[in-house]
């Protein structure tokens, strides 16, 4: 019997063994790429102020599945939304900053679980710094947590207002 | 105002392509008729009629002018800040069927029905067919507005599985009461305040041991399952998150309520969780909770003290009457959630993720779902004013010592969501669990009633039919080992499952 038990034992621990090691292997690429992106984007400020570049900030974030709401539907040229929609979603369409920012936050993508938060920051007269936080924990969980800038929605934003310059950042990303 | 008339009309007659309308003249014809019709109405005027159609260059540059007009007219202002109130959850069908008439629609760590030789057990090798709902939950999530840099927010999530009077087939209490009328219940009842320095929480929800529900498994069946830390409960917790790009490192410590009131000393959680932020994976909690979220590595424990009262002797002493024995409990745990083929945020197709959890500790079958071993508050040998909520935590041995029960598990999940959109995944887990102490507390009862070692292992295939529809398919397999491994029972589970997510 005491035989019988070892084995699963063991096999488990071999089984953990060998995908930690797959593990270590993926995250090193997904950290590279991440490590670049926020080496190339983290400075990056947009020639534009945040209220004339917001309406393309929230269009990308809602393009790739992450509703706006609220007036920011509106703010994009969707149709308003209705009231179980209103109900059911979180987040919350553009509010202003203490410091003259602008954020807002959308409601959850079902299918991934996650939503974002965008945050736009004045930077000089005519400048605007982007950042998309992703925020976890499932439209079914009971717990958020944000967990850092996504500089691929980043990345994407840069694409759609300056894509000489995204063009550049991907060229350069690290490849495998 | 009868600018902005104007200009929704250019725009209205003009949408219809806008390369046609500055490149052809029928089309610009056709947007002159529909200004002329505004100016007999006299909506318009001359002046205004005259600046639209000087020429075709000019009608563009209206438009063009117009339109941002337009947006800024009809673009809401943004607001400094207000309440946030959404509803969630989902209604869920469960369709189950077991091998042995062992389990409620919720298994847990309930003992399987156990025939060995000399045995016949009419429960153990005949079926049974459950149809339920009790799984259907919804919630509600409040956000206040921030103040002063503090975020304020709170959470009320119910579904029914509150408590009955008894299971069908006990009580005279029937089936169709208890699947058809179940009563509700809160799951998480809790307050949260976020400061630039400290986070606090008060209320009921997942307890910190385990740091539920991150690294829970992804099955079909209902959760908690064997071996697997599942328990909320009233707490007050204190966390402090640091973040950076690469990683998120969150500390907590939680007074969680007493496993034991009359022990009037709460149970004490810690725990550290190291999140790796570029490194993202897929997994679904339980059946439903679907998320993307980063890798992570956890570690929590638990102390807490129980108090009983001492066994009596049959004329007891006033000394002896009120003499109790204290005893402690504890436990730990290390947690896994590895995305090995990672995702990016916004596409869960082959993403594949391990999720796994090593718990050891004494005194803490209060944090499994419905696990006693088999134990009674009489094998354990318990006072009969102790609460039954101390069965299967501590019991005395037949010299009068007070024990608390050992247990240790772990839980290994693996789900792998197909190519293409994602809509397909499976995922298999197993889980086995021991104790070394639990055998010993037979006392007037058959070593054949306690289990001390369970195995548990399970494959299910899940299909996003729709963005809120989904189904689910599990077949598991359950064994108990009984009277130091003399004796195993099996019960076989296959689940189909369907959800409306919202």
């Amino acid at each position: 019997m005491a035989i019988l038990h070892r084995r699963p034992r063991t096999a488990a621990a071999a089984g953990l063994a060998a995908l930690a090691l797959v593990g270590c292997a993926t995250m090193r690429a997904a950290e590279a790429r991440h490590s670049y992106l926020q080496a190339k984007l983290g400075p990056y400020v947009f020639p534009q102020t945040c209220m004339e570049l917001w309406p393309t900030a929230l269009r990308v974030v809602n393009s790739k599945g992450f509703p706006v709401v609220g007036a920011d539907r509106e703010r994009i040229g969707e149709s308003a939304p209705d009231f179980l929609s209103s109900v059911i979603s979180d987040g919350f369409s553009t509010r202003t900053t203490g410091d003259g920012g602008l954020v807002a936050e959308t409601t959850w993508n079902q299918s991934v679980g996650t939503r974002y938060r965008i945050e736009g920051t004045p930077e000089g007269p005519k400048g605007c710094r982007v950042r998309y936080i992703v925020i976890t924990g499932g439209a079914q969980g009971s717990v958020e947590e944000t967990v850092g800038p996504d500089w691929s929605m980043l990345l994407d934003l840069v694409a759609a207002v300056d894509p000489a310059t995204a063009g550049k950042i991907e060229e350069g990303e690290p490849k495998g | 105002m009868r600018k902005w008339i104007l200009s929704a009309v250019a725009i209205t007659a003009l949408s219809a392509g806008s390369a046609r309308a500055q490149t052809s003249a029928p089309a610009a014809t056709s947007n002159q008729k529909a200004l002329q019709l505004m100016l007999q109405k006299g909506v318009i005027t001359q002046a205004e009629y005259d600046a639209a159609v000087v020429n075709e260059v000019s009608v563009t540059e209206v438009k063009q002018t117009v339109v941002v007009e337009a947006e800024k007219k009809n673009e809401p202002p943004p607001v400094t800040s207000k309440w946030n109130a959404s509803i969630y959850g989902f209604i869920e069908a469960d369709f189950i069927y077991d091998s042995t008439q062992s389990f409620q629609d919720l298994a847990g760590n309930s003992a399987i029905q156990l025939a060995y030789p000399g045995k016949f057990n009419y429960y153990a090798v005949n079926h049974r067919l459950q149809f339920s709902v009790r799984n259907t939950r919804w919630g509600i999530r409040l956000a206040a507005p921030e103040w002063g840099g503090t975020k304020s927010s709170a959470v009320l999530e119910t579904d029914f599985f509150g408590n009955q009077p008894a299971n069908p087939g006990s009580g005279g209490y029937s089936e169709a009461s208890f699947y058809n009328n179940p009563a509700w219940r809160i799951r998480h009842a809790y307050l949260k305040l976020e400061t630039p320095v400290l986070d606090f929480l008060f209320g009921q929800t997942w307890e910190l041991f385990g740091w539920q529900s991150y690294f829970h498994p992804n099955t079909v069946d209902l959760q908690g399952v064997p071996g697997q830390i599942y328990s909320r409960t009233a707490q007050a917790r204190i966390s402090k998150t640091v973040k950076t790009d690469g990683i998120t490192l969150d500390i907590a410590i939680a007074a969680s309520r007493p496993p034991e009131r009359d022990a009037y000393v709460p149970d004490l959680q810690g725990g550290l969780k190291l999140a790796f932020n570029g490194w993202k994976g897929i997994t679904t909690a339980g059946g439903t909770g679907t998320n993307i979220v980063p890798a992570a590595i956890g570690a929590s424990a638990t102390w807490r003290r129980y108090q009983v009262q001492a066994l009596q002797p049959a004329t007891p002493t006033a000394y002896q009457y009120y003499n109790y024995n204290v005893v402690e409990g504890w436990g730990y745990d290390f947690d896994i959630l590895l995305p090995i083929i990672p995702v990016s945020n916004n596409n869960r197709a082959n993403g594949l993720t391990f999720t796994g959890s090593y718990v050891n500790g004494r005194g803490i079958n209060d944090l499994y779902t419905s696990l006693s071993g088999g134990v009674t508050a009489g094998s354990s040998r318990l006072p009969t004013t102790a609460d039954a909520s101390l069965v299967g935590e501590v019991a005395y041995d037949a010299s009068g010592f007070l024990h608390t029960i050992a247990w240790w598990s772990y839980i290994l999940g693996l789900q792998y969501y197909f190519p293409g959109d994602g809509r397909f995944w499976i995922s298999a887990n197993y889980s086995t669990m021991y104790s070394s102490n639990i055998d010993q507390f037979n006392n007037g009862v058959s070593p054949y009633t306690i289990f001390d070692r369970s195995h548990w292992l399970d494959g299910n295939l899940f299909w996003d039919a729709t963005n809120a529809v989904r189904f689910g398919l599990e077949y598991a397999w359950f064994r108990q080992y009984f009277n130091n491994g003399n004796a195993q029972a099996t019960n076989n589970r296959v689940q189909f499952s369907a959800w409306f997510l919202f």
